[in-house]
């Protein structure tokens, strides 16, 4: 296997610490009342969390520290995101949920066999609040800290830089390509470090955020010039006329070449892309089917039926505004 | 006006109420001021290209791995332009001017990963150049042929309006003066039929990863002396 699921224990955490659906845009949310709250954690303090003290999957402890702490600086330095972490130190104890400490450590589950890392939470579901989350790292797979990757091993600072991610509350990106390999799915590219589906071993690109990653870490934690700097697109993507639920929606810049993406996330197929650099862009639309559709949203509605596209219509992304009622039409396959 | 017919002269009048001019004081030798209107195209420029580039999956780095093509381009569009020139000495006049043009903005995608129809997206924009320009214009009876030099202000506003990018422009060129009547001592030997070429550098504005290159403007109308 030259890849691995890291988003089963991930929703399946999510669903059982907070017993109701989830859905995402970037963002993890969570409904209350019919109202979508985004998980995120409370302004104004540094998250604080523990590094479980031992190693595995060949890695020493404080390797394992280094390379966590090197993936919290990684998303620290996000400028327009005010996001901060503090490192409170080095625990003994297990993961535990619920226990309102958050830990990052290796456990040994062979059996999730598909699972490198995965990020529990525990959230106040009458504000989103997140309260606590625990991401584990399977020690039953080999793992490497080498600056220059280590063929055949999973580089944990790219693998902790996901997991950290989710644990700042982002949901998964679908920014990636992928085929069919020995009944799974191999990627053949990716545009996010939050796609779900990680490279292969030896690999260290993930430790490098990309524009996506960006956008939505600093959708949830803007800094003071954020909205006002960047701009956003809306519109609806249909089919037939009516909307299409789960469409993957992606903008390019096209000064920079960055992409970012959302989703379309109701049955009118409305979508909001944010954090775009002002300026002229554009945009394709495709179908889920390069991983898990759970792996994104809830998949019982998406409708993958439809051809990849583009908008016909140039955009210019207005900086600190947003572009409204851009339609995309897309035809069955 | 020794050297045309009555139907030329109505024509000639029609224009002038159509510049709005007010009626020219007579008695002067020859003008110090010139209204003009053009019309005529304004060329367009490549914007470059560019890749949608994600990370392939390669150990222990990835190459770029294109997900989409594209290539954006401003496409030449008719333009009218007003302008008011002054004698400054001799042959040198000093021109100022405004451009306005609906230029489209024109983005060609292609080479989809996932097979995507090749698209074309565009979006009007609207484009306004403002000049300052100096003039030599050789001497001639009928004909003056003349050459310019300028610069100026750019701004193109894209089709809803909220947003304006702005840079700046210069041009160099070269034209004809064509006096209709030289020889009268009416109003019609302040009428004059003009014509010129430039090519445009314009810098900033809708640009993307490079500055365009330069255009080539083609306007031509009626100069009227005051």
């Amino acid at each position: 296997m030259t890849w691995r699921w890291r988003v089963a224990l991930l929703t399946i955490a999510l669903a059982v610490v907070a017993a109701v659906p989830t859905s995402a845009y970037l963002k993890f949310g969570y409904t209350v009342g019919g109202q979508s709250l985004v998980l995120r954690w409370r302004d104004g303090a540094p998250v604080r969390y523990f590094v479980g003290s031992q190693g595995g999957g060949g890695l020493t402890g404080d390797e394992f520290r280094q390379a966590v702490a090197r993936s919290f600086a990684t998303w620290e330095a996000v400028a327009t995101s005010t996001l901060r972490f503090s490192a409170a130190g080095t625990t003994d104890r297990p993961l535990e949920e619920n226990d309102g400490v958050t830990t990052l450590a290796f456990a040994n589950r062979p059996q999730l066999d598909r699972t490198l890392g995965a990020t529990s939470y525990t959230i106040d579901v009458t504000s989103g609040e997140l309260l606590e989350a625990d991401i584990f790292f399977n020690a039953s797979f080999p793992w490497s800290v080498d600056g220059s990757g280590e063929t055949g091993r999973f580089d944990l600072q790219s693998i902790a830089t996901h997991e950290i991610g989710h644990l700042a509350g982002l949901g998964h990106s679908a920014l990636g390509e992928t085929e069919g390999f020995g009944g799974s799915r191999r990627v053949l590219s990716a545009g996010a470090v939050m796609f779900p589906i990680a490279f292969t071993p030896g690999n260290i690109d993930g430790r490098r955020l990309q524009p996506d990653d960006i956008a939505g870490v600093s959708d949830i934690y803007p800094s003071s010039t954020f909205r006002r700097d960047t701009g956003s697109v809306s519109g609806h993507v249909t089919k037939n006329g009516l909307g299409v639920f789960g469409a993957h929606v992606v903008a390019m810049h096209l000064r920079s070449g960055a992409l970012v993406s959302s989703f379309t996330l109701d049955e009118g197929g409305s979508f909001v892309i944010a954090g775009l650099e002002a300026g002229p862009t554009v945009l394709r639309v495709e179908p889920l089917d390069d991983a898990d559709v759970q792996s994104f949203i809830e998949g019982t509605r998406v409708d993958a039926n439809f051809r990849v596209a583009f908008s016909p219509r140039a955009l210019f992304v207005p900086r600190g505004g947003n572009l409204p009622d851009v339609e995309i039409a897309v035809v069955a396959k | 006006m020794r050297s045309l017919k009555p139907l030329a002269r109505r024509s000639l009048l029609a224009l002038v109420l159509i510049a709005g001019s007010t009626v020219p004081a007579m008695g002067q030798a020859t003008p110090r001021i010139e209204v003009i209107v053009l019309g005529g195209l304004v060329g367009g420029g490549d914007l470059g290209d560019r890749k949608a580039d994600a990370l392939g999956n390669q150990a222990p780095t990835s190459p770029p791995a294109t997900w989409f093509s594209t290539s954006a381009r401003i496409d030449a569009a008719p333009a009218i332009e007003g302008r008011v020139g002054v004698r400054a000495f001799g042959g040198f006049w000093v021109e100022g001017g405004v451009n306005y043009s609906r230029p489209e903005f024109v983005v060609d995608i292609s080479q989809d990963v996932e097979g995507a129809p090749d698209t074309t997206a565009t979006s009007q924009l609207t484009e306004v150049l403002v000049d300052g320009s100096l003039q030599y214009r050789f001497k001639g009876r009928r004909l003056s042929p003349f050459v310019l030099a300028g610069a100026g202000y750019l701004r193109q506003l894209d089709d809803t309006r909220a947003t304006a990018e702005t840079g700046w422009l210069a041009q160099a060129g070269g034209g004809v003066v064509v006096r209709l009547a030289p020889g009268s001592r009416g109003f019609a030997r302040r009428i004059a039929l003009r014509a010129d070429v430039r090519v445009v550098w314009l810098r900033d504005g809708v640009v993307l990863e490079k500055q365009r290159g330069p255009g080539v403007s083609a306007l031509a109308g009626v100069s009227i002396g005051l």
